[in-house]
């Protein structure tokens, strides 16, 4: 009966750490909600495998932000340089050009609001 | 993409540009180009062609400007146009999608590739390289499914929420993903992920 608990309790901390490991995953991206935080800190006490998957983790992300290269000096302008004279502004005569501006604030600002309430909805998006 | 009070959205510096004021399409372009470029070239894997990929996504979206639809965000298109391209100029090169590892004297470029470190004299840069094609190569070797997120995210640094957008994936689905994408690389960079 012992062994059976003990091999029972081992398979069940084996599944925790596993599905921590995902929870571990969005700590690291900060998308974790604070109450399964707490949880999880609590696990990390108490359990080595788990603090160095953390470890491991956050080296990985570490490694992966410092591969990003730089940019070569003066892309910005050579863009800005290759900008046709007339892309956009062809298909509409200067007169137009403010109300479509506007147009396009507006609904960035509507999109923008829906955002917010759906955000406030839905908690735990990174 | 919320900046901080002291700067203009994304969608009031394409109001501004369809205002007629073009400069402000230079401000677009500053906030975007390292996280552009950073996305080309891991899916390119080649630099020269990440930064005339960028410039040609830039001016693409430049022409199309007045019929960026703001009920989306700017980014999410930015970043659509661009997969589109990258994908289309990997089918032209005949790569294979899955596991492209390659072979011929492009190679090379990999030596562009060195990771910005604290590591100093010739050891510490030896292992920066050989550190930068690891990476490249863990990438490269992942399922393309997982690939082209874990490069919008840590590359193209889209929140989950824009890559789901991007990617038109439910949000739990992004997650689980890029979980298992990381879970991969872990694997595949041990030897390198220690300090």
């Amino acid at each position: 009966l012992t062994a059976a608990r003990d091999a029972n309790e081992t398979t069940m901390n084996a599944e925790d750490c596993a599905t921590l490991h995902e929870r571990l995953d969005l700590e690291a991206e900060g998308a974790l909600p604070p109450r399964e935080a707490a949880a999880l800190a609590r696990h990390l006490a108490g359990c080595a495998d788990c603090r160095a998957e953390r470890e491991a983790l956050a080296r990985l992300h570490r490694a992966l932000a410092a591969s990003r290269l730089p940019v070569r000096d003066g892309f910005a302008e050579r863009v800005m340089a290759a900008l046709p004279a007339a892309g956009w502004e062809a298909r509409h005569p200067r007169a137009w050009r403010l109300p479509l501006a506007l147009l396009v604030l507006l609904a960035g600002s509507a999109a923008a609001l829906a955002g917010v309430s759906s955000a406030r909805r839905s908690p735990g998006a990174p | 993409m919320n900046r901080g009070s002291g700067s203009p959205s994304d969608e009031e510096l394409v109001t501004a540009v369809l205002g007629g004021d073009r400069d402000r399409f230079g401000d677009l372009v500053e906030r975007y180009q390292g996280r552009l470029v950073n996305y080309l070239v891991r899916l390119l894997r080649n630099l020269d062609e990440a930064h005339e990929m960028a410039q040609e996504v830039f001016l693409k979206v430049y022409q199309a400007l007045d019929r960026y639809d703001p009920r989306y965000r700017f980014s999410t298109w930015l970043f659509r146009v661009a997969q589109n391209a990258a994908i289309d100029q990997i089918r032209r090169r005949r790569l294979k999608l899955v596991s492209m590892h390659r072979q011929d004297e492009g190679d090379d470029e990999g030596r562009d590739w060195d990771l910005p470190s604290g590591e100093r004299g010739p050891y510490g840069a030896l292992r920066n390289v050989e550190r930068g094609a690891a990476i490249q190569d863990a990438i490269d070797a992942l399922p393309w499914e997982y690939r082209e997120l874990i490069v919008l995210r840590h590359y193209g640094e889209l929140s989950y929420e824009d890559i789901a957008r991007v990617k038109e994936m439910p949000l739990g689905t992004v997650k689980n993903k890029l979980f298992r994408g990381r879970q991969m690389l872990k694997e595949k960079l041990a030897e390198f992920l220690v300090d």
